[in-house]
């Protein structure tokens, strides 16, 4: 078992290696004719690629046995975290407020910086629940959703500036 | 006069067309199997381009020169182009392989800003000088403002490319695998084609393609950065839809009439405006032929 991860993350430890090579290691500029060897990141690759060649296995395995023993179940699958949250009221109402006193004691809290972080979180939201509508509901991959982000925008910054 | 400006448009317009053909004809041919679009296919061309550079960069220090620089520098771009390629299959779409499609896309979009990244921090941000690998033939020196030797070399090798691949796929025993798989996957499975091999090959002969895109496209602008990937990659999924995508001869008929749009437009009407005529031409034609110049109509199954 131990045996086989072993032999498998060596494996991407040299694959990987030999992919990020010519990008980790060697640095060329053109204009002066120089090259500059980085060995040392060769290392951080090899660690990286170690574990996370190991991580990635043990999620695979772990994937594909939940979807056998999914299978052989009979009864209903246990519902989801996310589910149950939401389908609960006696959950759900108190996180809502929560929340809400969350997001007005924010700005008294923190400075304006952190507070310009979550005013861009907040658009994405907004932005992700419109492309809920077109992607979830209509079934339309719209890649070009976010012109109609741009047409807003320029359009209040026209508007305002005339 | 005239007629000399319209023969160098032309030209110049063929070029880049197939350029964007040899891209595309690995969009279409990853769509054809397992349609997926994989965004990520023009950071490999930037990652052929990258590799060709750093290798041509290496071995000028160390005092190759000319024309063994070309091979080497391309031939190890191919390589790991090809290397690349076959990575990304393994890691971001195999286990997606079941997975609703939103899912692999989504994975492969996500792949594209990956190697964006990686190139942007392990390399460098900026544009990058490109060694001219391609030489000056004197015979061409006659005719040069309309046919430069690198419009040439250009021309020569993606046609030499494309007649390559559609050898390999009409009379190869991988080619009639491929096409075999395309038709129907599970039917391929079932008279033992090794399909998941023959998707890897699907994706590293289009990643080798890319390379062979961005080493020409290098060497012929002359400077490249981390973020070429992203407008090559989208001008040539537009080629690959304008032919019907998951058509191999649609995609190069495709290719070369967007960069022929794209440069007739820019040496007649506005030269700011090339992107917007090349996608253009795209909304009409999927106005009129909604499945492509050659794709076939599918029909959606329910």
């Amino acid at each position: 078992m131990i045996r086989s991860y072993l032999k498998s993350s060596l494996l991407a430890v040299v694959w990987f290696v030999f992919l990020t090579f010519p990008f980790m290691v060697v640095k060329v500029n053109t204009l002066n004719n120089t090259v500059e060897w980085r060995w040392l990141n060769i290392l951080w690759v090899a660690i990286g690629a170690f574990f996370l060649s190991a991580l990635w296995r043990w999620a695979m395995e772990r994937r594909d046995r939940g979807a056998s023993e999914y299978e052989g179940e009979d009864d209903a699958p246990k519902q989801r975290l996310g589910q149950r949250i939401m389908e609960d009221r006696k959950i759900y109402r108190p996180i809502l407020a929560v929340l809400a006193v969350v997001v007005i004691l924010f700005p008294l809290v923190f400075d304006a910086y952190q507070v310009s972080i979550m005013v861009l979180a907040l658009i994405f939201v907004v932005l992700g629940l419109g492309l809920n509508i077109t992607v979830g509901l209509a079934g339309l991959l719209d890649l070009g959703y976010v012109a109609f982000f741009a047409v807003g925008a320029y359009t209040y910054g026209l508007l305002s500036f005339y | 006069m005239d007629f000399e400006n319209f023969l160098g448009y032309f030209v110049s317009g063929l070029t880049r067309g197939s350029i964007y053909a040899l891209i595309a004809l690995g969009y279409t041919m990853v769509y054809g199997i397992i349609q997926l679009i994989n965004f990520a296919h023009g950071e490999i061309y930037m990652i052929g381009a990258f590799v060709a550079l750093i290798v041509s960069g290496v071995l000028t220090i160390y005092g190759f020169s000319g024309v063994s620089i070309l091979v080497l520098a391309g031939l190890i771009a191919m390589i790991y182009a090809a290397a690349y390629g076959y990575t990304l299959e393994r890691i971001a779409y195999r286990p997606l392989r079941n997975a609703p499609r939103l899912s692999a896309l989504i994975s492969a979009i996500g792949m594209s800003l990956f190697l964006q990244n990686y190139v942007l921090l392990a390399q460098t941000p900026d544009f990058l000088r490109f060694p001219q690998l391609i030489p000056d033939f004197e015979i061409l020196q006659s005719i040069s403002r309309i046919v430069g030797s690198g419009e040439v070399v250009i021309l020569i090798t993606s046609a030499v490319s494309m007649v390559g691949l559609t050898l390999l796929i009409k009379y190869s025993k991988i080619g009639k695998a491929m096409r075999a798989t395309q038709q129907d996957m599970i039917m391929a499975r079932l008279v033992g084609i090794n399909v998941d091999r023959v998707i890897s090959v699907t994706f590293i002969i289009g990643s080798v393609l890319a390379a062979i895109g961005g080493i020409l496209v290098g060497s012929y602008i002359g400077q490249i950065n981390f973020y070429i990937g992203f407008m090559a990659g989208v001008k040539a999924f537009t080629a690959a839809v304008l032919g019907g995508i998951g058509n191999i001869p649609g995609a190069v008929l495709g290719g070369l009439i967007l960069g022929l749009a794209e440069s007739l437009a820019a040496g007649y009407i506005s030269s700011a405006y090339e992107d917007v005529f090349a996608f253009g031409v795209l909304v009409l034609i999927l106005i009129l032929r909604p499945s492509g110049l050659l794709g076939k109509a599918v029909k959606q199954k329910v």
